[in-house]
């Protein structure tokens, strides 16, 4: 396996950690996704204990994040792609970091509680954004004209 | 002993999580594929000089090009590569004629990345002119080192 393969792997992983990363708050507490999904906690634990997945989770991406970002560096080759998208990208890496410091303080935080919680919603949405504006730009599922043809590859696999 | 009883809510609540769960790691499965079939479908055994001066009209044949021209109309004209490793690729003395059209598939890349300097990754059928019929097309420009 070459170094494309653990880039690749890692960035994809790391995408769909941060839909999960995302989600999970939603998850775990009372709220209208969880009520519908018949998962509500009846608040046997306290919330911040339930959220141990969320916290788990951010540290794993950030690990993923970086490696995805590592792994061409030290391989010394970027390919020829768009520096727009790696900027925007590199920005993400450090705003994922930025949130793993919001979570933290957000575990302890009372007073300021309600504008960390607001700062962490808007950083998630930040970094989706720019974590979809790197895929957009650099990556190689829409940069390939072929996209239908691998997805019809794929389940042609399993099917036939 | 203590028995906990797990009410019909839980058992509810325990297979939606088991369901979430499942999915995340499908999708995780599906990525890692991905990965891994670009990456073999990039680092393919290209054919050595002499292989591809033998391969027959109509064989099925993987080439890695380094392209010298390009027309738009769809024929690229360059260099066959050998690879040294899976990132290293030496020129070889051999020309090779690509011919490719609206049902070629264009991977890792668009078409505006097949100009001259670019390095490809050839799928595709030899033809009786000994050019190569391409299937699919892959953009390595980048990802491997010609030497």
């Amino acid at each position: 396996m070459n170094s494309f393969f653990y880039t690749s792997a890692t960035g994809w992983i790391a995408s769909i950690l941060i839909g999960v990363e995302a989600l999970l708050p939603y998850l775990l507490r009372r709220s209208q996704l969880s009520e519908r999904l018949g998962i509500a906690h009846d608040r046997e634990k306290p919330f911040l204990q339930r959220m141990w997945p969320h916290y788990w989770a951010g540290y794993l991406l950030a690990a993923l994040a970086f490696a995805h970002a590592w792994i061409p560096m030290s391989a010394g080759r970027m390919p020829g792609t768009s520096m727009t998208g790696l900027w925007l990208a590199t920005l993400a890496l450090g705003l994922i970091f930025l949130q793993l410091l919001f979570g933290l303080f957000l575990q302890q935080a009372r007073e300021t509680r309600r504008i960390l919680r607001v700062t962490h919603f808007w950083t998630m949405l930040l970094i989706s954004a720019l974590v979809l504006l790197h895929l957009g730009l650099n990556g190689t599922l829409f940069a390939s004209t072929s996209f239908h043809s691998h997805t019809w590859l794929f389940l042609r696999s399993f099917v036939l | 002993m203590t028995e906990t009883k797990v009410g019909p809510n839980q058992n509810h609540a325990r297979r939606v999580w088991f369901v979430l769960i499942a999915v995340v790691i499908l999708l995780v499965g599906v990525a890692v594929w991905d990965s891994a079939r670009m990456s073999v479908s990039m680092s393919a055994a290209a054919s050595d000089e002499k292989q591809f001066a033998q391969t027959a009209p109509g064989t099925a044949i993987k080439i890695v090009v380094e392209i010298a021209t390009s027309a738009t109309e769809g024929t690229l004209k360059g260099k066959l590569l050998q690879k040294k490793t899976e990132e290293i690729y030496t020129r070889t003395a051999s020309g090779v004629t690509v011919r490719w059209d609206t049902q070629t598939k264009i991977v890792m890349g668009k078409e505006a990345d097949i100009h001259p300097g670019a390095v490809v990754h050839v799928t595709g059928t030899v033809r009786d002119d000994h050019a190569v019929q391409a299937e699919q097309v892959v953009i390595l420009t980048g990802y491997v080192k010609v030497q």
